[in-house]
């Protein structure tokens, strides 16, 4: 509406060129946030934490136009939102789902920097 | 009908700060100031004064719900409109925020080349006629 559209399509694109560049560490924090998470015995603090984490990287993916890591960060996000809502640990089967997740974003994030 | 210029935008995600800005700026011509958490919101919303909130829903301390209803408290402040943003947008959850004194809702993640638009939209369907 306000400026030439070529602007502002550079601006967000040196947005996103950043963005996508700090991926591969912004996903290593969501890893080891997830690992302590795992690690530690059950606190709503640490899930919450873990799942504000995931939660925030979903978001901000998809709005960067990277919806597939998007996707993924949300199907994380909803796995540790049910530890959260039943106040107990995830159990084997969903720390695998987890595992599979943080996988998959680890190799979309790799891929959105290369 | 009053224009909508100045958007104060409450958001502690500082990669959609940046998006939003270019998104509310240089796309929809607006004047952005920014806060990063609900307890900033509610320090400078006067000095501010802003035409409208656009405010997260999800933050740590005070989420958004939460400063709403402190702004609400407030008769200095209880009439500053509040659009959220958030993930949840499923009927019931809309109507929730709607219900505790939002205008409406703008969903995450958001196009940010069309985000002043949605924000303009609910902005006029709020004013029209009220001069």
């Amino acid at each position: 509406m306000s400026e030439p559209a070529d602007s502002v399509q550079n601006q967000l694109a040196k947005l996103k060129k950043k963005y996508a560049a700090d991926l591969p560490q912004k996903v290593a924090r969501v890893e080891e946030q997830v690992a302590t998470f795992l690690s530690t015995a059950w606190s709503e603090e640490v899930c919450f934490a873990t799942y504000r984490q995931i939660h925030s990287l979903a978001g901000s993916a998809g709005t960067y136009g990277f919806g597939e890591l998007g996707t993924a960060a949300r199907a994380g996000e909803h796995l540790i939102k049910r530890s959260l809502e039943n106040k107990a640990p995830l159990g084997d089967r969903e720390r695998g789902e987890l595992a599979v997740v943080l996988s998959r974003m680890k190799e979309l994030a790799a891929a959105a920097a290369a | 009908m009053k224009e909508l210029r100045r958007i104060l935008m409450v958001e502690d995600e500082p990669d959609i700060q940046a998006v939003a800005r270019v998104a509310l700026e240089a796309v929809g011509g607006f004047t952005v100031e920014m806060c990063s958490s609900g307890r900033e919101a509610l320090s400078r919303v006067k000095d501010c004064n802003p035409d409208l909130i656009l405010m997260d829903v999800m933050m740590p301390g005070l989420d958004g719900p939460s400063t709403l209803k402190q702004l609400r408290a407030d008769p200095g402040t209880a009439a500053y409109p509040v659009i959220f943003m958030t993930a949840k947008v499923q009927s019931h959850e809309v109507s929730r925020y709607k219900d505790i004194g939002g205008l409406g809702v703008i969903a995450k993640p958001f196009d940010p080349m069309t985000l002043a638009a949605s924000v303009k939209t609910l902005w006029e369907q709020e004013h029209v006629g009220t001069g």
